[in-house]
């Protein structure tokens, strides 16, 4: 018994740790950032909608509904104005494949577009990180 | 295998510390190596637990007697249900169940969260594992499931024979589930305070893990409240016991907080609210776990006197200091967006709500740990009887169902006085109307009348505006066929569901008033042939049967109910004696909607067949359990509804 628990232990452990010695991606915040913004982004979007059907089946008044969707529409205001500064560019015009990627729906096929090194964003035709200079292809 | 589970447990342990650490130390530098380390940790612990709970698992149905737990709560004549139903009737049963099961969610929350790959997920299962690390600190330093025997006995001691009833199999787990449950939005939670991200965004995750924390507390204490009326036989289901209020009181601040919720979602108010109630109510079911179980409250469900108790409290201080640390800490960032602008509003019906939930909870919560707190002081352990819940409960309990009714009636932001005055026509107008049919029917004592005008007046008042809501659908939809409405109630089943939980708890209400106010009791002694009439029932005693079943003598009274009509009914109502526990009743129930015929078996004589019994005419009770099964019928509807962040 103690034999097997000794070797089970040793498994574990090497199982558990393997990662560890494992090359890292490295920094997370940008990314993180981003995720949440975009989250916030559509959460706001489908507060929108939960309230125009609430208007429509009369559970607030003009007025209420008006000031409400101000409220909201600001926030959204705000949050795309956050997102396009940390992209560097004008929302409408971010890749749809690249906002695919970062909400998450990324296939093994396609790498993430963020530095491995530092994080920063990078278009496909960058070889090198506009940031730390990490060669990103050949 | 028993030193197997044992090793299981340690080997988890070690890991489930090493994965808080990770999750809690994961950096910018290498915070995908870091974090993909923790998370097998986090696999293998879970799984390490698995197995330790299957050892368990299989040493209760071998009977290996060598083991503690097993002689304690088993033996030879218990049958495979409850023998199963053992792993969590004992102390450290139950806290490896909840071992297990925090496992299991955290495990969940790995395998669900849409992105792994965030500081914030790593803090939310660091908190998760720290939380794991102590059940299972608890589960191998105080309360070993596999400690062993000195000697192998012949058999054991058995299952207590009250928790030998169908509910012991799903009641417990229930609660525990609900309980375990909370801890996720909890960590949630504290994980947006420790990433310095408390806006909002942490309520996108935990909307439907607190909708399930709730769905199987409530659950948990309506088998509870079941299991109560028919196996305790005092004829009551709710006896203001310490250990069913310490379920109640993370259910009421879970309540609140399901409320809450949705005004921050819509109007960004009640930020730092939100966080104290769930952190509260984290804490509460924590608590609940520590009077269980450290001896400070008698009760019937207690686990006796325990070294738990210091453990517990610690452990409580902790979360409750350190939560609260953390958000004043961050309370500048958690300004509100808007305020209430009126109190013609749903959002202040939601706020009344809400306060009138927690001073009920503060109240409850005083009056549980009244006896540790007048002892603490005067040395005297005085206690609270059931007299103070009920006086406490009526009022609030009445208000709350009455903003209940108010608030779906009101609008968002501000409810003219025109839209006001004709949403509150309809139901006003009607409940005057009920009230004065029951004064007609002989209703006059105040209170019931009241209560029932109150039910009345909130029953209307959700059925209005669900109606209402559907012809407004109607006429502006053009999908408006019988399948346009399944549709439209179908894609809108979080806000419909939450419909059918408001419908439920008012029918639970209804038996409530029906079975506190207008009770019957009736205590007689009868000979076999002797008849007794009560309300409108003509009960006959036909006849006193004894059965030996090995370790239990039962004595079995048989009763014919209108005896002379044509819907006669049999019931049985029974005293069973245990070797070694004290005798318990099975009570004899008759039930339809109108009421319950409740026989309680009080004394019996076997020589001459004479029995003492109390009968009691319980109106309105089935209304409670169809009232409840509507409440988690509608709460799966809403649940159902994929949130945002799982849809994405």
């Amino acid at each position: 018994m103690f034999l097997f628990i000794s070797i089970l232990i040793v498994l574990i452990s090497i199982y558990v740790t393997w990662p560890l010695f494992q090359p890292s991606y490295g920094k997370q915040l940008q990314y993180e950032r981003m995720q949440i913004l975009l989250e916030q982004k559509e959460y706001l979007q489908s507060e929108q909608k939960n309230l125009e059907h609430d208007y429509t089946l009369d559970r607030l008044d003009k007025a209420s509904f008006e000031s409400m969707q101000a409220e909201l529409q600001a926030n959204l205001d705000k949050t795309i104005q956050q997102i396009e500064k940390l992209m560097g560019m004008k929302y409408s015009k971010l890749e749809e494949n690249l906002l695919d990627q970062l909400r998450g729906k990324v296939t093994n096929e396609v790498k993430l577009n963020y530095c491995p090194q530092c994080g920063q964003t990078f278009t496909r035709s960058d070889r090198y990180c506009s940031q730390c200079g990490f060669k990103l292809r050949d | 295998m028993i030193l197997f589970g044992q090793y299981s447990l340690v080997i988890a342990f070690v890991l489930t510390l090493y994965a808080s650490f990770l999750y809690f130390r994961a950096d910018k530098k290498r915070f995908h190596s870091v974090i993909a380390s923790a998370q097998r940790a986090t696999l293998i612990a879970f799984l390490m637990i698995v197995t330790s709970s299957l050892l368990l698992l299989y040493a209760l149905l071998s009977r290996n007697f060598q083991v503690e737990y097993v002689a304690q709560y088993t033996n030879r004549s218990l049958p495979i249900a409850y023998t199963i139903a053992a792993f969590w009737a004992g102390q450290a049963g139950s806290l490896l169940f909840w071992a297990l099961l925090l496992s299991f969610f955290t495990w969940g929350v790995m395998l669900r969260t849409p992105h792994k790959n965030t500081f914030f997920f790593s803090r939310t299962l660091a908190v998760l594992s720290v939380t794991l690390s102590f059940f299972l600190y608890l589960l191998i330093f105080k309360s070993n499931p596999f400690a062993t025997t000195p000697f192998t006995p012949e058999d054991g001691i058995g299952l207590n024979p009250l928790l030998q009833n169908p509910a012991m199999i799903f009641h417990p787990p229930a609660l525990y589930v609900g309980f375990v449950a909370y801890t996720i939005p909890f960590s949630y939670a504290i994980a947006a305070l420790l990433s310095k991200k408390p806006d909002d965004y942490w309520l996108f995750s935990i909307r439907r893990w607190s909708l399930f924390a709730w769905l199987f507390l409530t659950i948990g204490n309506i088998l509870g409240m079941q299991w109560a009326y028919v196996e305790l036989g005092w004829g009551g289901y709710w006896a203001w016991d310490p250990v069913e209020n310490a379920s109640l009181l993370p259910w009421l601040t879970g309540t609140a907080f399901i409320h809450s919720v949705i005004i921050q979602q819509r109007r960004g108010m009640f930020k730092k609210w939100n966080f104290s109630l769930i952190i509260i109510t984290f804490a509460l079911t924590i608590f609940g776990t520590f009077i269980t179980r450290s001896g400070l409250i008698s009760s019937v469900h207690a686990f006796g006197v325990s070294n738990l108790g210091p453990a517990f409290l610690l452990f409580l201080a902790i979360v409750l200091i350190g939560s609260f640390i953390l958000l004043i800490r961050q309370t500048p960032l958690l300004s509100s967006r808007a305020r209430i602008d009126s109190w013609t509003s749903k959002e202040s019906s939601f706020l009344l709500n809400n306060i009138l939930l927690t001073i009920f909870m503060v109240s409850i919560l005083v009056g549980t740990l009244f006896p540790a707190i007048s002892e603490a002081i005067s040395g005297e352990k005085l206690t609270v009887g059931s007299s103070f819940f009920n006086a406490l409960s009526v009022p609030v309990g009445l208000t709350l169902f009455f903003i209940l009714g108010i608030c779906v009636l009101f609008s968002w932001q501000k409810t003219r006085f025109q839209k006001l005055l004709s949403r509150f026509a309809i139901s006003t107008t009607t409940t005057c109307l009920v009230v004065v049919l029951l004064v007609l029917a002989g209703v006059r004592e105040m209170l019931p009348l009241i209560a029932f005008a109150v039910f009345a007046f909130a029953m209307i008042s959700v059925l209005f505006e669900f109606s209402r809501q559907l012809l407004r659908y109607k006429n502006s939809a053009k999908d408006n066929g019988s399948l346009g409405f399944f549709r439209f109630f179908i894609k809108n089943r979080q806000r419909y569901g939450g419909f059918l939980v408001h419908i439920g708890i008012l029918l639970l209400f209804l038996g409530i008033i029906g079975s506190s106010a207008y009770s019957i009791e009736k205590t007689v002694t009868l000979e076999p042939g002797d008849s007794v009439a009560i309300a409108n029932y003509q009960i006959h005693y036909t006849g006193l049967q004894h059965v030996d079943r090995g370790d239990t003598h039962i004595d079995r009274a048989r009763f014919v109910l209108n005896k002379s009509r044509p819907n006669t009914r049999t019931l049985f109502s029974e005293k069973i004696f245990h070797r070694n526990y004290q005798p318990v009743t099975e009570v004899g129930i008759y039930s339809n909607l109108r009421e319950d015929v409740y026989i309680i078996l009080a004394k019996s004589d076997e020589e001459n067949q004479r029995i003492t019994a109390s009968i009691l005419i319980n109106p309105l009770v089935l209304w409670m359990w169809i009232g409840g099964a509507v409440m988690v019928l509608g709460t799966l509807l809403a649940f159902t509804n994929k949130s945002r962040a799982v849809r994405q």
